[in-house]
């Protein structure tokens, strides 16, 4: 009797079980058969080797090459973060002080491009960024640039497409934190003399840091693990992208051991930068948990 | 604000070129299209590769989407209701595909699947689909839920009511917002998958976004745009409907 | 064995004792309220009772039928929560009919039941509208008929007046006394306010604590509280501490020395000792004001507060570093008294209570 009672509260938690073994079997184990192979050795014309080795890291850890990929990786991401953030802020900024009949317009005009797959996206800036495209043609035409100029295989384009494809995604992030600025706290400053430049670097901007970090973490996750957009747009500067240099390593030399390696690297990346600045939007005082915002 | 309008436009202005171009009647891609022509339309539909990967699609969408959504609800009802000792790190579990690059999503189930030998590759799509698309369903549902009065539950019971009536007149009608909303979002996020597409695709099952990423590899033409004219459209509709119906400032936890 | 019977109910929460109820009774027809402040465990007995809680220990009984580890949807018990909890995607019908769906019942006969029900409450016509679409007041009313309308053996209410506004919840409470008195079902009712319990029940239980603390009348209840708690929770009331110095007991005074204060003499009615350390209770409507003394034991004070409450006056009091509340409802404005005057105190006999605990 007793038993059943207790089975009968909990039987939400068994809810769970299916849930997990899809997860275990389909993801789960996939990674921990990435973390082995990560160890394992790679023998050309014949596929894995499975004796342990720390051959790969070290490999990883000692050549340039790779090493300069993660910086470019690490350092890219920031790059695109800051300028989203300046091109996002805004946008967010005017939503959360819009009135509720036109939030519903301004989400669809958000979420429209937000949902628009990524290569029509990036064909759409090859037609503008391309050799033949829009930009080209005009900077020709008003005689800026003698030879069309390659933008879209040059870091530039990088920058640009990778910009563009996540503004969406930071906007929506920072809506939540701005709108928990109430207007009576600007209000009252605008009281107690504040003029407009000083309510926003005392008041707005201080507040929004912690919303601006956790957007931050989140876009800056997606971007250094980007793969598609350097793959496709990114040139010379692209095969330098981490998750391009898994991808080739598959598809090339099918050295799986070393791909796995470097995916392993790549998370461990991701999950570090993810879990210390979550600790330090916690610490602010007024703070937004990561966990929360994993929006889309 | 002037910033804000600069914005709208940085992010239309590339979509709206699209939709230009597709309908422009030569093999020029200018914009402003010297004419109007629906030619191009015309070809990708007479293009069976073009029509075959959307039909994979949107199967694979499909039944990633379901399936996701079961799970949502189960994982969801699990999360909100009950606090146990490993919560957040079942939390976090389930949010894995979010978090994971999806390049390792993919190369990792690619090689879990070469290892066991599993080569239907319809089932690997759908597979891998549910695997991103899991995150989102939970989430959009657990939103529904954290809304949830538990007194109406309570309610129904003292009324007469048992627990599966109860789950079924009940819960079930008002989280319905959740579900249709997560369903739908799991549908785009699956229809646009490149990555996993990329990884767990075989040569008959290609998905469209792969499609044209393939084909661009070899013709810059209007019929790309063309396709992506149709898809902006779907998702526009899309996006609208969702909004509408269930108004999604509150499933994208943004009010 | 009454009709609800609740023996040695016990539920504990974390360490904290959230319910420890020795014994209680009800009989059918009664209207009973469970009175305490927030976390005294009134709630947490209710919902032991509606089935929501599982007891750590005891029992309960509904006409002679053990219900303590009854599932909640075979306890044909009737509740109404703070927040009326009513289903926002059924029509108001609909949420009035829920009850009966689960019960063997012919179509006719639920239609019949539930127009009945909108009847007793008042709102026959809205059975079409929504639950957004009415008024709190008019929520309640619904709460309450779908949960009598399946004849439950108790119905019970959780603090479901508390939020309504003034007006409307000493509307609501005749209201409710009307519909429960026409019914003539058992109620058990939870509040935190004890204006409510005094004019609405039959018997009153102040719980504190988790436990029991007094159970009576109102009336009994309000004139002879039992212990400084209940004395304090009740009404506004002077709870005066000292030790007994001298007797008088042919004219039945007693001089009671206060802990920091001039001893003065009480008139009252209990025997106590000398030495003795007593509490004992005045009502502020108990104590006469003059600016003469009347009677041989007036007290002198002085005027430290005044309140104009319309139809009466509100006084504090100091008699040396004693303060005591007197309501005075003869107002004449007039006359009335300032803060600084000289004022005499008499108390009435009757009025003066000893507590024990």
């Amino acid at each position: 009797m007793d038993l059943r009672n207790y089975l009968k509260k909990r039987i939400y938690l068994f809810f769970l079980v299916p849930p997990l073994m899809v997860l275990t079997v389909f993801l789960l184990i996939p990674l921990a058969i990435l973390l082995q192979y990560s160890f394992s050795t790679h023998i050309p014309g014949q596929g894995l080797k499975m004796v342990f080795t720390l051959s790969n890291y070290l490999r990883f850890v000692t050549d340039k090459y790779y090493l300069n990929g993660l910086l470019i990786t690490l350092g890219t991401g920031l790059l695109v973060v800051i300028i989203t953030l300046l091109f996002a802020y805004p946008v967010a900024y005017l939503y959360s002080k819009a009135s509720f009949r036109y939030r519903g317009l301004l989400l669809i005009m958000l979420l429209s491009p937000f949902y628009t797959n990524v290569i029509v996206k990036i064909y759409g800036w090859m037609v503008i960024l391309g050799r033949q495209g829009i930009v080209n043609k005009m900077l020709i035409n008003y005689n800026l640039l003698e030879r069309p100029f390659e933008f879209l295989y040059s870091y530039i384009g990088v920058i640009i497409i990778m910009v563009y494809v996540h503004v969406p995604m930071m906007t929506l992030l920072l809506i939540g934190p701005i709108q928990n600025i109430k207007d009576s706290w600007i209000e009252s400053a605008r009281i107690c003399g504040a003029r407009n430049l000083d309510v926003i670097k005392n008041i707005i901007l201080p507040l929004s840091v912690p919303g601006i970090l956790s957007g931050a973490i989140i876009v800056y996750t997606a971007v250094i693990a980007a793969f598609i957009i350097p793959l496709l747009v990114g040139g010379d500067w692209g095969k330098r992208f981490i998750s391009v240099m898994m991808y080739t390593h598959i598809n090339v030399t099918q050295n799986w051991a070393f791909a796995s390696t470097i995916a392993v690297i790549l998370i461990i990346t991701s999950l570090s930068i993810i879990i210390t600045f979550s600790r330090l939007v916690k610490s602010m005082k007024v703070g937004v948990l990561v966990s929360e915002k994993f929006n889309r | 604000m002037v910033s804000n309008v600069i914005v709208y436009a940085f992010l239309f202005i590339p979509l709206l070129i699209v939709v230009g171009i597709s309908f422009s009647p030569t093999y020029q891609m200018l914009f402003p299209p010297q004419g109007l022509s629906l030619r191009w339309f015309k070809y990708i539909l007479d293009q069976k590769e073009f029509v075959d990967s959307f039909y994979v699609s949107a199967v694979v969408a499909f039944f990633a989407s379901l399936v996701a959504l079961v799970i949502g609800v189960l994982v969801s009802l699990a999360i909100v209701r009950y606090h146990f000792r490993w919560k957040t790190t079942i939390e976090n579990i389930f949010m894995m595909p979010i978090i994971l690059p999806t390049v390792v999503t993919g190369v990792a189930m690619l090689q879990f699947f070469s290892i066991i030998g599993y080569s239907d590759f319809w089932m690997r799509l759908i597979l891998g689909h549910i695997i991103v698309t899991i995150p989102y369903t939970i989430r959009s549902i657990s939103a529904s839920l954290y809304g949830f009065n538990r007194r109406l539950e309570e309610a129904s019971l003292i009324m007469g009511a048992n627990y599966v009536q109860t789950f079924k007149n009940i819960l079930l009608p008002l989280i319905k917002p959740g579900m249709i909303a997560g369903a739908l979002l799991a549908f785009i996020i699956s229809f646009d998958n490149v990555t996993v597409s990329l990884f767990l695709m075989g040569a008959k099952t290609v998905t469209l976004p792969v499609r044209i990423m393939l084909y661009l590899e070899w013709h810059i033409d209007p019929s790309v745009a063309a396709i992506s004219t149709i898809l902006i459209t779907l998702t526009m509709i899309t996006i609208i409907i969702a909004e509408r119906i269930v108004g999604l400032s509150n499933i994208m936890r943004i009010e | 064995m009454a009709f609800v019977e609740i023996k040695g109910l016990k539920k504990t929460f974390k360490n904290l004792v959230a319910t420890d109820i020795d014994h209680l009774e009800i009989e059918e027809g009664e209207f009973v309220s469970l009175l305490g402040p927030s976390g005294c465990g009134k709630t947490t007995t209710l919902r032991c009772i509606a089935g929501s809680i599982e007891p750590d220990g005891g029992s309960i009984f509904v006409r002679g039928r053990e219900i303590t580890h009854v599932p909640i949807y075979k306890r044909k018990l009737g509740l109404v929560f703070q927040d009326y909890a009513l289903f926002p995607h059924m029509t108001v019908f609909d949420n009035v009919a829920y009850g009966l769906r689960y019960r063997d019942i012919s179509k006719a006969e639920v239609k019949k039941k539930v127009s009945e029900a909108f009847e007793l409450v008042g709102l026959v016509g809205f059975e079409d509208r929504y639950p957004h679409q009415l008024s709190g007041g008019q929520q309640q009313r619904i709460a309450f008929a779908r949960s009598v309308v399946y004849e439950p053996d108790v119905l019970l209410l959780d603090e479901p007046l508390s939020n309504l506004d003034f007006k409307l919840r000493k509307a609501m409470r005749f209201e409710l006394k009307r519909m429960q008195r026409q019914l003539n079902i058992t109620t058990i009712f939870v509040t935190h306010d004890q204006q409510e319990a005094l004019s609405l029940s039959d018997r009153v239980v102040v719980m504190n604590e988790g436990k029991i603390e007094q159970i009576g009348t109102p009336n009994e209840i309000y004139e002879n509280p039992i212990s400084v708690f209940v004395a304090d929770f009740i009404g506004s009331t002077n709870i005066i501490r000292g030790v007994v110095t001298h007797c008088d007991v042919a004219k039945g005074i007693y001089e009671v020395r206060l802990s920091s204060s001039p001893t003065i003499s009480i008139p009252f009615k209990e025997r106590v000792k000398v030495g003795e350390e007593i509490n004992f209770i005045i009502k502020p409507e108990k104590i006469d004001l003059g600016r003469t003394p009347r009677g041989e034991h007036a007290v002198e004070g002085k005027i430290s507060g005044a309140s104009y409450l319309g139809s009466a006056f509100n006084y504090q009091i100091r008699i040396g570093e004693l303060k005591l509340e007197a309501l005075d409802s003869q107002v004449d404005y007039r006359n009335r008294y300032e803060i600084g005057d000289s004022i005499f105190l008499t108390f009435d006999p009757e009025g003066v209570k000893v507590l024990r605990r």
